[in-house]
């Protein structure tokens, strides 16, 4: 199974969102990390069938999606960043209202919804309308959906947004143990939902890849521009204003510690440290963040 | 936490969620398929779980069966609003005797009315932002509105008949008559909605589409009033006429419609968009 991308464009007005990318996407997990505004819910749509690329071709094994048509969207699964819902569902109306689209029995989507409600924590609320849930609750039932019809390219736009810390390790057990022989390709701005479980990072900004490969290799590129600097409370702010710092711990006597991407030693006496995926990430991006320290 | 543990850490993580995957399976896939099989052949009363299983694949549905399925989801006050607009025919027919004189125009203007009753459901992918995820299903966006378009469509043709025979067979009128004289406001209206749906922002089209309506309801009532031989029997054939040209217009507007969606979500959004 191969899902490729052909130098695909989209361009709205003047403004190119996605600027002839390609790439070939076999098996596994794939993590699309970039800024906002990179181009990855547009690259999403259209591999979705959601947009029209205005040039460019995608092609599951071989042949065009477009002449594909409802047979390759049979094998998709979507969660997109914002989705919406008819007010008057409930959860399993829901789901049962997309198996039917997805074209599956009513008696296995029956079935198959009751099952991936119990699998994201939502059986209880079955029967409650989507109305009454919480942010995370929804985010949940939207993941249930895009695996309904167990399909072989999944495609995940934020998918942990609004979810707590233990629904978000659920959520990566979960599309581990999904990710056999799937394509499954997840942005995230969370670096660590994708550090652990993706087989490969693809790094985009303003519409293009600029960096892929297995975490291990991509977090390579970065390495000796990770440092870690003690200096004291004005150093840090100083720092902090002229670089691209990703961390700030200030110990009991008023000193520093901060941990700084730049291609040159920062301060006298600052260590080089083994970089991670978000030092990647402040390290590809720190020019629309130049300065940024994360919460 | 030391760098060097810290690596470890990271290595075991990448280890479990590898592991968690597992190798594909193929003789499970392999029975499966075989379900997948025997469920597309025959179906038992007392088809196996794994035969029904099968049917996640959601290959064997066809657009007829789509449709049907589709029908459920259509809120139950449209129907409802259906029957009332029929029972308050009926009622008219009911209690007005023997002066069956304004049956004509009673029956254009609920006629008319029924394109409204399944306006929100036609429109609600877009007022709801379901469309997105509704265009990566097998049946897509397009086919959610062609599907309700047929459901609706089929749902009008039989509420106007029933609004349109009402007086003929409560009071013995003419049918032919009161089928296109309830006909032609009807397909006046759908093919008005269906321009306003193209143009307008979805929260846009519902309240303009009312204003057309109404506006087609105005003018039948117009004439009624300032030329009553324009519903007298030697007409029936020129509203025949305009009921058959506002059904090429409704026919003409809802490919173009249908067309519009195709384009993908940002043409959907373009054209809501549009003044």
């Amino acid at each position: 199974m191969e899902l490729t991308i052909d130098r695909l464009s989209k361009q709205f007005g003047s403004k190119i969102a996605v600027d002839r990318v390609s790439a070939t996407l076999e098996p596994g997990v794939y993590g699309l990390l970039g800024a906002n505004g990179a181009g990855k819910t547009t690259l999403m749509r259209m591999v979705c069938d959601v947009l029209r690329p205005t040039s460019g071709e995608i092609r599951f094994d071989g042949r065009d999606v477009r002449a594909l048509g409802d047979g390759y969207r049979a094998r998709l699964g979507y969660l997109p960043q914002d989705f919406g819902y008819y007010p008057d569902f409930t959860a399993l109306d829901f789901m049962c209202y997309l198996a039917a689209l997805k074209g599956i029995d009513r008696r296995a989507a029956r079935r198959r919804s009751l099952e991936l409600l119990e699998t994201v924590g939502l059986a209880d609320v079955a029967g409650r309308k989507i109305r009454t849930f919480s942010g995370g609750m929804k985010q949940r039932l939207g993941i249930a959906q895009a695996v309904l019809n167990d399909p072989a390219v999944l495609v995940l736009d934020e998918p942990t947004a609004g979810l707590d810390p233990k629904e978000r390790v659920r959520f990566r057990n979960l599309i581990a143990s999904f990710a056999q022989d799937k394509i499954v390709i997840l942005s995230t701005h969370i670096v660590s939902d994708v550090e652990y479980i993706a087989d490969e990072i693809l790094v985009m900004r303003a519409g293009a890849f600029v960096m892929r490969g297995a975490p291990t290799e991509v977090v390579a590129t970065v390495a000796g521009k990770v440092w870690e600097c003690h200096v004291d409370a004005r150093q840090a702010d100083q720092l902090a204003a002229a670089s691209c710092v990703s961390n700030v711990h200030y110990a009991a006597d008023g000193h520093a510690v901060v941990r700084v991407v730049a291609d040159e030693r920062p301060a006298p006496g600052a260590h080089p440290l083994e970089p991670t995926l978000e030092d990647l990430y402040l390290y590809v991006f720190r020019n629309e963040e130049q300065g940024a320290v994360l919460p | 936490m030391s760098p060097t543990s810290k690596r470890d850490v990271g290595r075991l993580l990448r280890a479990h969620y590898r592991a968690e995957r597992g190798a594909p399976d193929a003789a499970a896939k392999a029975a499966t398929l075989k379900a997948v099989r025997a469920a597309a052949t025959e179906r038992p009363a007392d088809a196996s779980r794994d035969a029904v299983d099968a049917g996640v694949c959601g290959h064997g549905a066809t657009f007829a069966s789509f449709v049907a399925v589709q029908a459920r989801f259509i809120h139950p006050r449209v129907w409802a609003a259906q029957l009332a607009l029929v029972a308050a025919m009926a009622a008219a027919c009911l209690l007005a005797g023997d002066a069956p004189s304004g049956f004509p125009l009673a029956s254009g203007v609920l006629a008319a009315a029924t394109v409204l009753v399944g306006l929100p459901d036609l429109l609600s992918s877009g007022i709801h932002r379901v469309a997105e995820l509704e265009y990566a299903c097998r049946f897509d966006c397009r086919a959610v509105a062609l599907a309700r378009l047929v459901v609706l469509g089929c749902a009008d043709v039989m509420t106007v008949t029933a609004i349109a025979l009402a007086a003929p067979v409560m009071l013995g009128t003419d049918l032919f008559a009161s089928l296109v004289h309830a006909c032609a406001p009807y397909f006046l209206s759908c093919a008005g909605a269906l321009l306003l749906v193209r143009r307008c922002a979805p929260s846009q089209a519902l309240p303009l589409a009312c204003a057309w309506t109404l506006l087609v309801a105005a003018g039948a009532y117009t004439l009624f009033t300032l030329v009553p031989l324009a519903y007298a029997q030697g007409s029936a054939w020129a509203w025949a006429l305009v009921a058959a040209g506002s059904l090429v217009w409704a026919f003409r507007e809802a490919r173009a419609w249908l067309g519009g969606i195709a384009g993908g979500l940002d043409m959907l959004a373009a054209a809501a968009n549009q003044r």
